[in-house]
């Protein structure tokens, strides 16, 4: 029971999340896929709203072209999304932890490049 | 149309869940699933004894036999399912607000066809729905929006044959689809220890699994790959071992491991899980703690640790009652990815085959966001 508080204390105070890539590549594999592409929601199957993120070049694709990602521009509406911003939250059950907004955000403005 | 096709659908595909109760384990007086379950790692379609059992020793009363006993069925065949319905109140922060919703949660019929040592299992169903597809507001003036088609709807959580000369005890073999025995395995897809280890909603994959049960042991081992038509985010292929000990018929000790390797990365977990009853307080303490190891093209690789500790109290019969502390960092080497949940959960089985359960969650995401969900689901199954 102590090393799993001891765990659960390292994993509140560890290192700086901008350590991480703001890559597409590891950005769709590390929060994209796991949080959104689950099987009731943005999988090929159930593909709600007509988005589907599973695979990471469909996904890419259906971002830059129905316009949820404008390259640069932070008000792209997949923030507004993830942010809950005059519009329903998503992921609806469990939002993204603000460092994985801010990471994707960073992607968007460094050009949300492939 | 389109709407009263899926409304016909979902009263025609009558209801199961693929997902086991664990907290009657040990609390029924059955140390092993398999006992009441046609699975060998539990859930999902019952035994003869264990439809019979579920008037006994889960519920006050009742048949627990199909269709309350009014149809009887032939050795050979098993015939299950649940339909369940829910309401929920969900705050995750909106702008919008506190998001309120009822739904068709689950419709699922299962049938087990026995033949000697043979087994056929199999599971059709119409997944739950809780939102329309449609967004809030559209991304663009130019975008279209898509409403999934309706074949998107149905769906078989499981369908896999089984060959086991001795369904209480000795060596099995199955293939066809199925999860991976791995954990606790939680009936709640939402707990983090399924839903972010490879066990969310319709994640079964398709795998050979070999497994021996004896008395206060069993071991099961599968090799996987993910479903094409069903599966969710990860389109991987593994293997997974679970290991589970019953000593002195009050506790359980489990050892899990589970690899898969996908076109994006790779990962590697392994977990501990454990059960104790206190036939005294009619409480079954129970726990998971899980570690991964995902590695990511180009050489990235995260820590990843996942928990859930939560007590089951039992006051009478047909009544259960929990609370639980899950957690799950999403990389130990960052801060402020920690996602942190409080469960209360109250299950009442008043009679065999009825279930009205309560539940609600508080998370804390990361080091400023909240959320709050409160569910009501009422539940049949056959």
């Amino acid at each position: 029971m102590r090393s799993f508080i001891v765990l659960i204390l390292v994993a509140g105070c560890a290192g700086d999340p901008a350590s991480r890539p703001a890559t597409w590549s590891y950005l769709h594999a590390a929060i994209i896929a796991p949080n959104c592409a689950t099987s009731s929601c943005h999988s090929q199957r159930a593909a709600t709203a007509g988005v589907v993120l599973d695979d990471p070049d469909t996904a890419y694709q259906t971002l830059i072209d129905r316009q949820y990602v404008l390259p640069g521009d932070d008000g792209s509406t997949l923030l507004l999304l993830l942010d809950g911003d005059e519009r329903r939250r998503m992921p609806p059950d469990a939002p993204l932890p603000a460092a994985d907004i801010d990471l994707v955000r960073r992607w968007i403005e460094e050009g949300a490049k492939k | 149309m389109k709407s009263l096709v899926l409304a016909l659908g979902l009263v025609i595909a009558i209801a199961a869940p693929a997902a086991a109760y664990p907290q009657f384990q040990l609390s029924s007086g059955s140390v092993r699933c398999s006992q009441c379950h046609i699975s060998p790692a539990g859930g999902g379609l019952l035994t003869q004894w264990g439809s019979e059992e579920s008037a006994d020793s889960i519920t006050p009363g009742g048949d627990g036999r199909f269709l309350h006993g009014l149809v009887t069925l032939p050795e050979w065949l098993q015939i299950g399912g649940d339909i369940r319905v829910a309401a929920l109140a969900n705050d995750v922060g909106s702008t919008d607000g506190t998001e309120l919703a009822a739904f068709p949660m689950q419709a699922d019929l299962g049938a087990a066809i026995k033949g000697g040592a043979f087994t056929f299992v199999g599971y059709l169903g119409a997944r739950g729905r809780v939102r329309s597809g449609a967004p809030t507001s559209p991304p663009s003036s130019g975008s279209m929006v898509e409403n999934p088609s309706l074949a998107s709807y149905f769906i078989s959580r499981e369908h896999y044959v089984l060959w086991q000369p001795d369904q209480a005890a000795g060596i099995y073999v199955r293939a066809g689809r199925f999860a991976a025995p791995y954990g606790l395995r939680l009936a709640d897809h939402t707990a983090y220890v399924r839903r972010f280890l490879g066990y969310n909603l319709l994640e079964e994959t398709y795998g050979l699994g070999v497994g021996y049960l004896a008395n206060a042991i069993e071991i099961h081992a599968t090799g996987f790959v993910y479903d094409p038509l069903q599966g969710g985010p990860r389109k991987e292929a593994g293997g997974a071992l679970m290991l589970e000990m019953q000593p002195a018929n009050v506790a359980v000790i489990g050892l899990s491991g589970r690899a898969g390797i996908a076109s994006t990365d790779t990962r590697l977990q392994a977990g501990l899980h454990a059960k104790l009853w206190i036939d005294g307080a009619k409480l079954l303490m129970q726990g998971e703690v899980d570690g991964v190891h995902q590695t990511f093209d180009g050489g990235v690789a995260r820590n990843q640790l996942a928990a859930y500790v939560g007590p089951v109290l039992v006051p009478m019969k047909g009544l259960y009652t929990g609370v639980a502390y899950q957690a799950f960092a999403e990389d130990l080497a960052v801060h402020s990815v920690l996602r942190q949940g409080a469960d209360v959960w109250a299950s009442y089985l008043p009679h065999t085959h009825f279930e009205i359960m309560a539940n609600a969650r508080a998370q804390r995401i990361g080091p400023r966001e909240h959320a709050y969900l409160a569910m009501l689901q009422l539940h049949y199954y056959l």
